[in-house]
């Protein structure tokens, strides 16, 4: 009996050493091409983009080395970086929480047992798989002052519509409500957070009276708050990207007021052909949304609740 | 009751002999990719077929080559060379320029030129990129607004050592002076134009003026700018889905110093240097109130009111007259139904008229391998004959005085074409921004001039704030004109 245990010990090992071994190559071999991509595609720009940031280089010749006069001059001299960076947080500050609130709203709302549920879960979710140019081009009509829907309607309940995309004051407006066009990605998200939601919280609320708005607010908002956090960090990373429909739509203007972070980013490197000022820009651009999610990731132990104690910050 | 040495073994030797889920995976895996690499594999079938097809085409090139080679007194026989252009054609031009590339490559048998056509919005971005990877093609089309760059860059080789060799080529005075300006540097000419044109013409819409009895503009030669309102004013008609506009046309900012404030004696750059702003003067200041009157009066559709019609506003038949460039008959003529003609623009405030000329070229890149026979393309694309066949029998008018005839006798081009030529030889400018910095520039001035038709700011402030904004900007420009040896 010994000699037996010894024997499958020693084969044991034996087995699992050459099986670790060989799990170790085959891990490296799976994972091989994405860690090739991950090099080629992200690490490397990524610290080619720091280095070319302290050029100035045109693309068109060789890059030549400034120190950090680049940064110097986004914070100094750039008389639109206040104003692109104010547009963009603008954009920001309004798009993400109304596209949480309304995603969560149509979640809660096509959580119910309705009938036709899958249909209605599906034509919520499939305008976020439209892509950016037909989105652009459709709203771009949608928002017409004299012939779009939008104002249409607006006018069938006696409200004269304004300018949109035309009007300074409207141009932005417009852009935001155009961005919640795509809440179906995260309401997918929030489905399956509340799905995910314990039954016998809400089987507890009730016994002890808790009505409907109650229990919203006592059982689902808490148990969402993890929900609500990565779509809010995903979110503002997301928005502070925001290039396609700008260029499409408005390409920054009428008057510079839809002019966002990243289209500027875009007009420097290959309108003024400053690519080695617009990695700067980049660069200051991940600062601030760098800043801004560890103040969220801060702000979030006073709001965020997580069941494990653990979990918690 | 354990298993006994003999059972323990036989029962790995089992477990060895059977695959187990890993290893079936694995197996699978490599399975698919040996299918997947033999499906790549070329099919030596059909190598063979192009193979095949390679030598009957080589023999009648070689054909043709001996028959050139026998009426050309026999040409010293050399290695035959690939060449690349990028463009940016409509896709309407394409055709035209394949055309042009086939009958090259065919009188042309040692060089074959292979053309790329991209789209307008990712022609820079994609040339850039090439230029920083160092494989740009062989030649490139080039728009004014780069041309500096490139050429401080030195990413285009300089034609002049060809242009000084071929003088029966090189005849200036066959050249229209404004389209040779921005592909200069100290005295090289670096790019060739292919086109140029004037950009203060005025199309107008003669079933419109007909129908509101008002007088053609080509009618009246000295016509004014106070014509034009009184003009605009009366064939503005209609509401809604029926609204005609008399005129549109807003200034922008890329042109307004040769289309809009010469003719108020004015201008916004000092041209060519670009250093300093006029702007903020008195003459621009009243040249700007006068065009937002203009405007206020109702004769030009909004920027929301031209984008209910499909496309131009002009070319869909709402507009009587619109301020354009020779270039735009190409979308207006296809797609305008109605009887239309072109005229001078009206005579300004100091009894003159202005207007702007532009214009797009090609020219030979510094990774070229061969630059010679990329020459003889650059050579071949901007003879008379090659300006005719691409562009002036197609009306677009070209940068060869030589070649404009052709521009004439073509029924793609307005009934009143010679006006086209009367503004280039009689008063058209270059007037654009050229400097390396000329595009921070309008862009940051142009958000400026929105705002005036938006009626945010006053003309005196935007003028003002334009002065404000660019000179900065302009002051950079100072080192490049001195180098280029304006006198500013």
């Amino acid at each position: 009996m010994e000699r037996t245990a010894k024997l499958a010990t020693r084969t044991r090992r034996r087995r699992l050493g050459a099986t670790a071994r060989r799990e170790e190559r085959e891990l490296y071999l799976f994972i091989g091409p994405w860690l090739i991509g991950l090099v080629l595609f992200y690490a490397g720009p990524i610290v080619a983009s720091a280095s070319m940031s302290l050029t100035e280089w045109p693309m068109l010749s060789s890059p030549r080395w400034v120190g950090f006069a680049n940064y110097a001059e986004i914070l100094g001299s750039d008389a639109l970086f206040g104003k692109v960076l104010f547009n963009t947080v603008y954009y920001v500050v309004f798009s993400v929480p109304l596209g949480i609130i309304l995603a969560l709203v149509i979640a809660i709302l096509l959580n119910q047992k309705v009938r036709w549920l899958p249909l209605f879960r599906t034509i919520y979710y499939i305008p976020s798989l439209v892509t950016g140019v037909s989105v652009a081009v459709v709203w771009s009509w949608l928002l017409n002052p004299q012939f779009g829907l939008v104002n249409h309607f607006l006018g069938l309940i006696g409200i004269k519509g304004p300018n949109w995309l035309f009007d300074t004051k409207t141009a932005m407006p417009a852009m935001i409500i155009m961005s919640l066009w795509a809440v179906g990605g995260s309401m997918v998200i929030y489905l399956a957070g509340l799905q995910g939601i314990p039954q016998h919280l809400y089987e507890a609320a009730e016994i002890d009276g808790a009505g409907s708005w109650a229990r919203f607010r006592n059982v689902t908002l808490p148990m969402m708050t993890p929900t609500i956090f990565f779509n809010l960090i995903m979110g503002i990373i997301g928005s502070f990207q925001t290039f396609t429909q700008f260029f499409i739509m408005t390409n920054g203007g009428p008057a510079n007021a839809t002019l966002t972070y990243v289209l500027y980013l875009y007009r420097v490197a290959f309108e003024f052909f400053r690519m080695g000022y617009a990695c700067g820009l980049a660069w200051m651009l991940f600062l601030v949304i760098l800043v801004m999610t560890l103040m969220q990731f801060w702000g979030a132990r006073y709001w965020v609740y997580y069941e494990a104690p653990a979990a918690r910050r | 009751m354990g298993l006994s040495e003999d059972q323990y073994l036989q029962k790995e030797r089992t477990m060895k002999s059977r695959m187990n889920r890993r290893e079936l995976l694995r197996w699978l895996g490599l399975g698919s990719g040996a299918l997947v690499l033999a499906a790549c594999q070329p099919k030596i079938v059909e190598v063979e077929k192009v193979v095949k097809e390679t030598v009957i085409v080589k023999e009648e090139v070689e054909k043709v080559v001996k028959e050139t080679v026998v009426i050309e007194a026999k040409a010293a026989p050399r290695e035959a060379v690939k060449l690349r252009c990028t463009h940016s054609w409509p896709a309407d031009q394409w055709p035209r320029q394949v055309e042009f590339d086939d009958v090259f490559n065919q009188e042309h048998p040692y060089i074959s030129i292979t053309g790329e056509n991209i789209p307008w919005a990712d022609y820079v971005p994609k040339l850039t990129a090439l230029a920083a990877a160092g494989t740009l093609p062989d030649l490139v089309y080039c728009q004014y607004a780069w041309a500096q760059q490139f050429i401080l860059n030195r990413m285009i080789l300089s034609a002049q050592p060809y242009l000084d060799n071929d003088p029966e080529f090189w005849d200036i005075d066959d050249w229209v002076p404004p389209g040779l300006v921005s592909y200069r540097w100290q005295g090289e000419q670096y790019l060739l134009p292919y086109n140029e044109g004037p950009t203060n013409l005025i199309y107008f819409n003669k079933r419109i003026f007909d129908e509101a009895g008002v007088p053609y503009p080509h009618s009246n030669k000295d016509w004014t700018l106070d014509d034009l309102w009184d003009y605009a004013k009366e064939l503005t008609t209609g509401e809604g889905a029926d609204k005609i506009w008399g005129y549109d046309g807003l200034p922008s900012i890329w042109i307004i110093n040769g289309d809009i404030l010469k003719t108020w004696d004015a201008e916004f750059w000092n041209d060519p240097c670009e250093t300093k702003s006029r702007m903020h003067e008195e003459n621009a200041i009243k040249c700007l109130e006068w065009w937002l009157e203009l405007y206020k009066s109702g004769v030009a559709p909004t920027p929301a009111e031209a984008e209910t019609v499909p496309g131009n506003p002009f070319a869909y038949g709402v507009v009587a007259m619109v301020k354009g460039a020779s270039w735009d008959n190409r979308w207006i003529k296809p797609n305008l139904k109605d009887p239309y003609d072109v005229a001078h623009a009206p005579v300004g405030p100091n009894g003159k008229r202005s207007s702007t000329s532009a214009g797009s070229a090609y020219g030979i890149t510094k990774d070229t391998k061969h630059p010679d026979d990329a020459w003889v393309y650059l050579r071949a694309y901007n003879t008379t004959e090659g300006q005719i066949f691409l562009f002036s029998s197609i009306g677009i008018d070209p940068a060869r005085w030589s070649a404009w005839p052709a521009y004439f006798e073509t029924d793609a081009t307005p009934d009143s074409a010679e006006v086209v030529m009367e503004v280039m030889e009689q008063y058209a400018e270059h007037n654009l921004l050229d400097s390396p910095h000329g595009r921070e520039i309008s862009t940051a001035a142009q958000p400026l001039l929105d705002r005036l038709w938006l009626e945010e700011l006053t003309p005196r402030e935007v003028c003002t704030q334009i002065t404000e904004a660019c000179a900065p900007i302009m002051k950079k420009n100072e080192e490049w004109a001195a180098l280029a040896g304006h006198v500013c």
